[in-house]
Formats: structure tokens, sequence, C-alpha cells
């Protein structure tokens, strides 16, 4: 049975239980080696944006919205930064927690209650599987209630000029809806980053909030 | 902070406060406090006035487990006053940012301008919001706002740490306390076993006490219940009498005539008579009213008390009675009169009789209680189960073994004739026998202790080692027996008669039926002697140079009593056929098992000399596997207490080493001694070059020998710091006498004295001469070291005579015999 557009919470629980913990949160077109790879290119991409937009300092207080099994939250916290990762399959969450130990939370996106504030949001290839455009305002406004007044907003999307949808669950919008959506709690977008693997369109755009 | 001092810090003039708190915050109470400080109160959004200066408008944001309920509204009350300060009170610091409220105030233009912490039991937090002066930008407002937010959440922070550090230090004073408190009370539980201890001792002193008592107690009530017994006879017979000779004197004739003798014997009175007769006759009984006017008899004096009794009994029995010698543990024992002394000098042994064990044994409680068959034999005190009229010995050896379990002392039994049965009706704790093949009555629960013997007792001292010997045969000739056996000793008492032999009758004297079982045949009759006292026995056998045994064995592999005493006195041994596990001693005795053999081995052995090498392999053999202290020992390891017998003697060499040449004599001494039973201690001064290999010889166990330099701090005291019982103290003018320390570690276990020398001409030092063994015509001098303990401690030996006597002390050392050619510059001394 395909859900998916209807309940993408199922959707992601049925996926991240089906396919392996790369694939899982990857592109299921690529291979487990190659799947390997797309996050550690994506992960040295995020690195470089946050050393250049928040800063070199370790110990940077991160949140990795949707962080999938954890790949990106482990990494970020081998760089020494403190990360914390929230997702909404269940699974997923327990497989983190088993392996990268207990800095992951079950929560939604747009649910999300932050104890503390955090220096850099990072959302990774996450945003355009949400295909309710409340769902995804609502959590744009959740990362900009946890992030503090001087951080940084990493997000990836295809930021095209007009948005466009692929499949059943994707829906990629376009770069003014997120401009004007994060502009509203005064995150400026910084940069935008094409990935340039594969055929892949995404981009990463960094948006600041500062005085 | 009270809520209503919040109030009043923020309000001015003509402010109002509107509390819009949830009804089950639990803050309202303390809101409505405000109308005291000039602050018009309002519940909820009703009849709030719009004309007022100020707003103080009061959230509650939703408590832990409230999730459900909305965040405040902060930005829709704009219009309510002039200027609105949102007071937002809430349980945690963490639900400001959950509940996004710093998003909404920003949004609605205001910031966080200050927080408090209140005096609510829940609400411990509060925010104030209000739109600061100017038109800062969001980003401003936000910044501030979390400027507050985590000044108090550090301020939280530092509260938290500073009671976390003060709950920290308390946990420490309380640490620091406890472990006082469990070291008193270890202070006290180590106290409250002592006097646990003390309470044990106390307590089985007063068993012993209350045992005493309830003995003594019950003798004085026998004995009371006899004396009354016989108080009521006197007293029965006393009544009779009377009975009769108020009889006698109130009859008519005795009457007539008193009155008749006191009539005449007043005078001739005419008138007076008749009266005087009448009263006479009539009268009381002078007699008989003083015998009614004397106590009765049993009113004399009480008699003694049980206590007393006991004591004075106690004091007789006990007269005299000395401590056994040295001070380490006691056993006591039933055994036989030789055997006693036997144990005497391998431990500190106790006899036991059936009269006085109770006393000894309350006197000293022993490490354990010892009875052996030959204790229980006929003859001895316990033996033939008492005697006519005395007590009964049975019924004494059961009470005596229900006495020592009931003090918990072990009692065993040691079969050490091979009797194969052990007293009726008695549980000892432990109970061995001499051989597996005479294990009494078959228990399983019985152990094998072989044979042995003290080598203070039996040893070859004073052998006589010149011709012409005879044959001594100890013993007796028991029909009862084994006959191959018996046929096999009358064949060896036949062999040995033509050849001077003397008997030794052990039941020479006995009366009844059992006498002609066991005596001796007639054409023996007239060698036959009665056995002497133990110590002439052992003189005559000693002289006489041969010893006969039948017998032997007490069970399959295992050597006779004789067969090892006879060895250890130094005399040849002809036995019966039997068959022994151990080769040493098999070889060192003779076996005949008809007349023939017996007449061909008695020839040879009276030419053959005593104490060869053969003989000494076997001698050597006894010390080391037929001690009566092993067995001792090994019967107190059975009952779980400590060690009891005298330590063996041990022989220690000491030296001092003052030159290289020097190294090399001692070297070539230890070269020449063969055994490895001594210690060898070795002090070098420091700058001779000596390795340690220089100095071992060939028979010399290397891990035996230790050495020092003078310079290290060690050295002081070393010397004397052995644990050996004899040392011989080494020096250059020592001959390397071959087997010198063996020699020695033997003498120094057959003898109690301190000085020992192995051949004669010694006597100018007065050392006690021994003189056997093929030791050349050198003295060898040893003396305990505790005697030489003064100068091993200022680490040396005695290094002369004159030396050491100039010093007043005892010494030890070589002693060169003139026909050596060696001065006669070393003495013993002692």
């Amino acid at each position: 049975m395909t859900v998916g557009l209807q309940d993408p919470i199922s959707f992601w629980e049925q996926r991240h239980a089906a396919l392996d913990p790369w694939a899982a949160g990857g592109d299921r077109g690529l291979t487990a080696e190659e799947n390997h790879e797309f996050y550690a290119f994506r992960l040295g991409r995020i690195i470089e944006l946050i050393r250049r937009h928040a800063g070199g300092e370790r110990g940077r207080r991160i949140l990795d919205a949707g962080c999938g099994r954890g790949h990106f939250t482990d990494g970020l916290r081998r760089c020494g930064h403190q990360v914390s990762g929230i997702d909404t399959s269940q699974t997923a969450i327990a497989w983190a927690i088993e392996h990268y130990g207990p800095h992951f939370e079950q929560s939604s996106l747009h649910g999300f209650r932050p104890r503390a504030l955090f220096d850099v949001v990072v959302c990774i290839d996450v945003l355009f599987h949400v295909l309710d455009d409340e769902l995804w305002r609502a959590s744009l406004s959740s990362f900009g209630r946890a992030a503090s007044a001087e951080s940084v907003l990493v997000v990836t999307d295809a930021f095209r000029p007009r948005r466009f949808t692929l499949g059943n669950y994707i829906v990629h919008r376009s770069a003014d809806e997120y401009d004007h959506a994060l502009g509203e709690m005064d995150f400026v977008r910084r940069q935008l980053v094409p990935y340039q693997f594969g055929s892949n369109p995404n981009q990463f755009a960094a948006y600041c909030r500062s005085v | 902070m009270r809520i209503a001092d919040i109030l009043f810090s923020h309000a001015v003039p003509g402010a109002l406060v509107v509390d819009l708190t949830a009804e089950t915050a639990g803050l309202s109470s303390h809101a409505a406090l405000s109308p005291e400080l000039g602050l018009p109160y309002r519940r909820g959004l009703a009849g709030a006035s719009e004309g007022a200066a100020l707003a103080l408008v009061l959230h509650s944001l939703p408590a832990r487990g409230q999730d459900d309920a909305p965040p405040p509204d902060l930005s829709g009350l704009a219009g309510l006053a002039q200027r609105v300060a949102h007071i937002v009170f809430s349980d945690r610091i963490e639900a400001f940012l959950e509940l996004g409220i710093l998003d909404l105030a920003t949004r609605a233009g205001h910031a966080l301008s200050s927080t408090h912490i209140t005096e609510h039991r829940v609400f411990r937090f509060a925010g104030v919001f209000e739109r600061p002066e100017g038109e800062p930008t969001s980003s401003r407002l936000r910044l501030m706002s979390e400027y507050r937010l985590d000044k108090l959440a550090l301020g939280e922070l530092e509260r938290a740490l500073a009671k976390a550090t003060r709950e920290r230090d308390g946990m420490k004073a309380s640490l620091v306390e406890a472990r006082a408190g469990r070291e008193r009370l270890r202070e006290e539980i180590r106290g409250l076993q002592a006097d646990h201890q003390q309470l044990r001792v106390e307590h089985r002193l007063l068993g012993v006490e209350y045992q005493r008592m309830t003995r003594a107690r019950d003798e004085a009530l026998g004995q009371a219940g006899a004396a009354q017994d016989q108080v009521q006879a006197y007293q029965a017979r006393l009544a009779a009498t009377f009975l009769a000779l108020e009889r006698s004197r109130g009859s008519f004739a005795f009457r007539l005539g008193r009155a008749t003798w006191a009539a005449k014997s007043a005078g001739v009175n005419v008138f007076a008579m008749p009266r005087r007769w009448l009263r006479g006759f009539r009268g009381r009984d002078e007699v008989l009213e003083k015998l009614r006017e004397r106590p009765r008899l049993g009113g004399g004096a009480p008699l003694e008390s049980p206590a007393e009794l006991v004591g004075i009994e106690k004091s007789v029995l006990l007269l005299g009675l000395e401590p056994a010698a040295g001070p380490g543990p006691m056993i006591a024992g039933v055994v036989g009169s030789r055997f006693a002394v036997e144990l005497a000098a391998s431990a500190r042994f106790r006899p036991l009789a059936p009269h006085d064990w109770r006393h000894l044994l309350e006197a000293e409680l022993p490490a354990y209680v010892l009875v052996t068959a030959d204790g229980l034999l006929p003859g001895a005190a316990w033996g033939d189960w008492g005697t006519p009229g005395g007590r009964d010995g049975a019924a004494m050896l059961r009470e005596l073994v229900a006495w020592c379990r009931g003090m918990q002392l072990p009692i065993v039994y040691w079969d050490t004739i091979g009797a194969g049965q052990v007293p009726p009706g008695v549980r000892f704790d432990a109970v061995f026998a001499v051989g597996a093949g005479r294990a009494p009555g078959g228990r399983p629960t019985v152990e094998v202790l072989l044979p042995a013997v003290e080598p203070l007792v039996w040893n070859p001292l004073e052998v006589a080692r010149v011709c012409p010997r005879h044959p001594i045969f100890v013993g007796a000739f028991d029909r009862r027996g084994d006959r191959v056996e018996l046929a096999a000793t009358e064949a060896l008492l036949g062999a040995a008669a033509g050849r001077g032999l003397e008997i030794f009758d052990v039941h020479r004297g006995l009366q009844g039926p059992l006498a002609s079982t066991v005596r001796f045949p007639d054409e023996l009759q007239a060698l036959v002697r009665r056995r002497p006292p133990a110590e002439a026995e052992r003189s005559a056998i000693k002289r006489a140079g041969i010893l006969l045994c039948g017998n032997p064995s007490a069970g399959p592999g295992v050597p006779s009593w004789d067969v090892l005493r006879g060895l250890a006195m130094g005399v040849h041994v002809v036995s019966t056929p039997l068959t022994l596990d151990d080769p040493e001693l098999t070889q060192a005795i003779e076996l005949a098992g008809d007349q023939a053999s017996a007449a061909e081995a008695l020839d040879r052995l009276a030419a053959r000399p005593l104490l060869d090498e053969v003989w000494r392999r076997g001698f050597d053999r006894i010390l080391a596997g037929y001690s009566l202290r092993d067995r001792l020992d090994r019967i107190a390891e059975r009952c779980g207490v400590a060690a009891v017998a005298e330590p063996p003697a041990r022989l220690a060499v000491i030296a001092r080493v003052q030159s290289a040449a020097e190294g090399r004599a001692l070297g070539g001494f230890l070269a020449a001694q063969t055994v490895q039973s001594a210690e060898v201690r070795v002090l070098v001064d420091a700058e001779i070059e000596i390795e340690i290999d220089a100095l071992l010889g060939e028979g010399i166990d290397s891990a035996r020998v230790e050495m020092l330099r003078a310079t290290d701090p060690r050295a002081s005291g070393w010397l004397g710091d052995s644990a050996a019982t004899h040392v011989l103290c080494w020096s250059a003018s020592t001959p390397e006498l071959a087997d010198a320390v063996a020699e020695l570690s033997r003498a120094a276990a057959l003898t109690e004295v301190d000085v020992l020398a192995l051949t004669p001409g010694t006597g100018a030092s007065g050392a006690v001469v021994y003189g056997y063994g093929p030791l050349p015509a050198e003295a060898v001098v040893a003396v305990r070291r505790t005697a030489v303990l003064g100068h091993l401690g200022e680490g040396r030996p005695p290094e002369d005579a004159a030396a050491a006597l100039a010093a007043g002390g005892t010494g030890c050392l070589i002693e060169a015999h003139p026909a050596a050619g060696r001065a006669d510059s070393n003495r013993s001394v002692a």
C-alpha cells in the first residue's frame, strides 16, 4: 500500500522500517555506498555553511530537525557541537538512540517544544516532504521559536522560482515562499549552495537572524 | 519575592491589575492583594477600564503536564490601557521557550523587561513583558528577551549549583561523621569482641567451676546422706539402750534395792527411814533424768561443707603437682606408663589416672586427650576395668569421654597394639590404628597412624660397641596369637638360647587361668626374667647389642614398635619374617623364619659392628618418617587444634668471612657436608669480592644459603635471626669434617643438652661427649641458638674462645684435637 500524501508519518515509519539505515533517509535510487557518500557530501556542505555563517567556534547548540537515523546529528557531534535531533519516526529515533546515544527526541517539526534556544537549526531534505502548507509554515515557525536571536537556519529545497511537485510525496516550494515565511521571523537568506551531486536538483539555503 | 511586590514594582499611579491567570493556578489570591497597594484588581477582562495609565495583565503558563492549554495572548490587549505590561507566571523557565512566549512577545512588539523569583509554591518564575522605549527591531526585542531569560536561567542554575554545593558539603560532613561513627563502632565492636572473648573464657571457667561444684555437691550429698543414715542408726541404738536402761532401772527389784540402799546410807533413824525408803522407792531416778536432759546425738559440730570437702580432696590429689614443662599447648592422656615417658619427651604431656583426671583437666585444659590401647591393658591404672571394691574403670572412661565432649575438648583413641577394637560404649572424636589391617572393628572412620619413636628416649647413646654380644627378647609368648608367627618366634628363641639369650617376660608373675597361656616353653624358663624398669631395660638392650623381635608387624607393611625402638637404639635387630614397605628399614634388620637361619643371623651379627652405614640409613629413615612428634601433630591437625609437639632439633651454620681465604675455607667446609638439612648464613665483609657460588659445596642446597654484606643495614642481628634450635658457628680454624652438620643434627635430635661434641677428647671443654659416628679426631661443638644469642645479636659469631670467655658468654667453635697437629687454642665454651 502506498501511503504518503495522505499520511506522511506512516509513510516514513514504513520507510525507516523497510530500508537500510543509509537508504531510509537517503535516496532510494542510490546504492548503499552511494548513499553513504551522499551523506558525507552533504555533511561537508553543512559544516562549511555553519562555519561561514555561525563562526568556527566549537560547542554550538545545533538542532537537527528531521534527523532520521541521526547520521548528520552524529557527524556534527563529532565536530564538537552540542547537537539534538528530532524526527517524527519512532523507528528512526529508536535506531539513532541505540547507535548514537541519547541525544534524540521523537517529535514532529511543527509540534517541537524547545527547552533551550539553538544557535543553528539544520533541516536537510525534509521540508519538501511536508506536503501541507500549513504544517510547512508551522514547522518554519517552530524553527523560529527554537532559534536564538543570533542564529543560522540551514534548509534544503530546490529553491526554484516556482513551486513544483514530484510524485505524491514531494513539493518543492519556491525561494520566495521560503524567504517570505522566514522573513516574518527575521531570517534573511544569505547564501544558496546547489548540491551538484548527480542529478539532484536541491540546494542548501543559509538563513541568518541577527540584530 | 511576593507577587504583590512584583506588581507594585511595575505600577504607576492609575495602574490597573487585570488577572487572566488560570483558575487552577492559585495565583489570584496573591494578586488580589494588590488593592492594599492602591492598585485596582480585576479578575478577567470584564469591567476593565480602558482609560488606565497602565494595565498589568497577569498570565499563567500551563504547568507541566497541562500542555494542551493555549499560550497567553500578548498582542490583543493593546487597547486596554495607555500602556500594557504582561506579567507571565510559570512553574519552570523552559516553559517560556516551549510555548514560544518569547516569539509571541516579539511579534507583539514586547520584550522581556524583567524576571522574578516568586514566593508561589508552583509558579516560581515571573517574566514581565512590555513594550520598550523607542522602536526597536524585532531582532533586538528577541535579543533583549533572550538576554533576560538567559539571565534568569543562569541565576537559577547558580542557585541550584549553590544548593548542590551545600548539599555536597553537607554530605561530605555527614560522610566524615559517618566514617568517624563507623570507626567508633568498629572500636566498640573490637571492645565487644574482646569482652566476648573474655566472657567466653569466663564462661568456660564457670563451666569448669560449675561441673566441679556439681560434682562436689553430689559427693557431699552422698556423704551427708551416709552420715545421716549413720546418725539415725546411732540414735536408734541409743534409744533402744535408753529404753532398756529405763526398763531395768524402773523394775520393782531395782527400785526396792535402791530405796533400801538409800535409806540405809542416810544413817539409822527409825522415824526417817521409812519416809526415806518410800521416797527412794517412789522418787525419780536421777540417772535417767540426767540422761533425759542430755542433748541427743547429732547436735554436735556440723559436717564440713561440700566446697570444703572438694577443696580438701583436691588439695590432697593435686599435692605436689607441677605444671608440664614448656609454655606450649599440652596434651593429656590415658596411656601406658612407658609410653607416657615417651610422650612426655615429645610434648607437654600429662598422664591421667581414674581418680585424678577431672582435677588435672580442670587445673589446665589440654589441646586434646589421647587414649591409647596400651593404656587400657590389664595391669594399667585404667585396665581390668576397675579393681574389686574400687571405681569401675570402664565407667570412669565413659565419664571422661562424656566430660570432654561436654567441654568440647577433643578426645581421640589410638589403637597402638593392633587390638582391633574400641572400648565399648565410648564415642571418641577420632579413632586411629597402627595399621590398616588392624583397624578397630573395621570402622570406616578409623585412620591409620603408624608406630613411631621419640629419639630423646630411644637413641644410640651409650650403646656398647664392643663384643661379645648376646640377644635379648622382650615380649610375651602368647599362644592365642597366630600359630605360624608363634612357631617362628619359638625357633628364633631356640636358636638364641645357646648364645646367651635373656628373656624379659612382660607377663612374668601373672596369676590365674591366663598364666599358662602366656608361659614360655619349659626349656626356656631358665632364661626368663621379670621385665625390668624402662630405663634399665634400655640399658640392658644396649649392653647386649642384639634385640629379638617376635610378632613384629602391626599390619601389612607396617613396622612394629619393637623393631623401630631397637633400630633407634643402635642395636642389631633380628625379627621373625615380615614384609615392610620401607627398604631402608628392611635392610637394617635381619629376618629369620626358622632356627637355622636364626642361628646364622645371630652368628653374623655377633661380629658385625654397630652403628654402621646400613644402620645409619635406617636410623635417618626413622628420624624422618617415624617421629612420634609428627604423630602427635597429626592427631592435633585431625582435632583442629594447633601443633602440640615440641619442635624438632634443627641446626644452622653461621659464619663471618673476613677474607677471601676464609671464604674458600668455608666453601671447603660446606662442600664436605653431604646433607641439606641445615640453613647457612654467611656475613661477608664489604671489601671482599666473593660470590655465593664460591661458597657452595655440591651437597648444599643453594636455596638454604643466605649471604649479606656487613654494610647491609639488615646485617644487624641477622645472624641471630635463625629459626634453628642449634647453631654451628664456623670460624677459620674449623676443620673440614665430613658430615659434621649431619652428625650434629642427629645428635641434637637425641639430647636436650646445650653442648654437643661428637668425638672423645673434649672433656676439657666441659662438653657432653657422644661417642658414636665415624668422625675424625677433632671435636665439633654446637650449642643451642638461645645460648649464643648475645653474640649473634651483635651480628657476629664468637671468633675465638678467649674472647667468648672474656665476654662471659657462651660460644661454640671447632676444637682441634692435639693428635691432629693443631694448636689447642680453641675450646668449647658453654
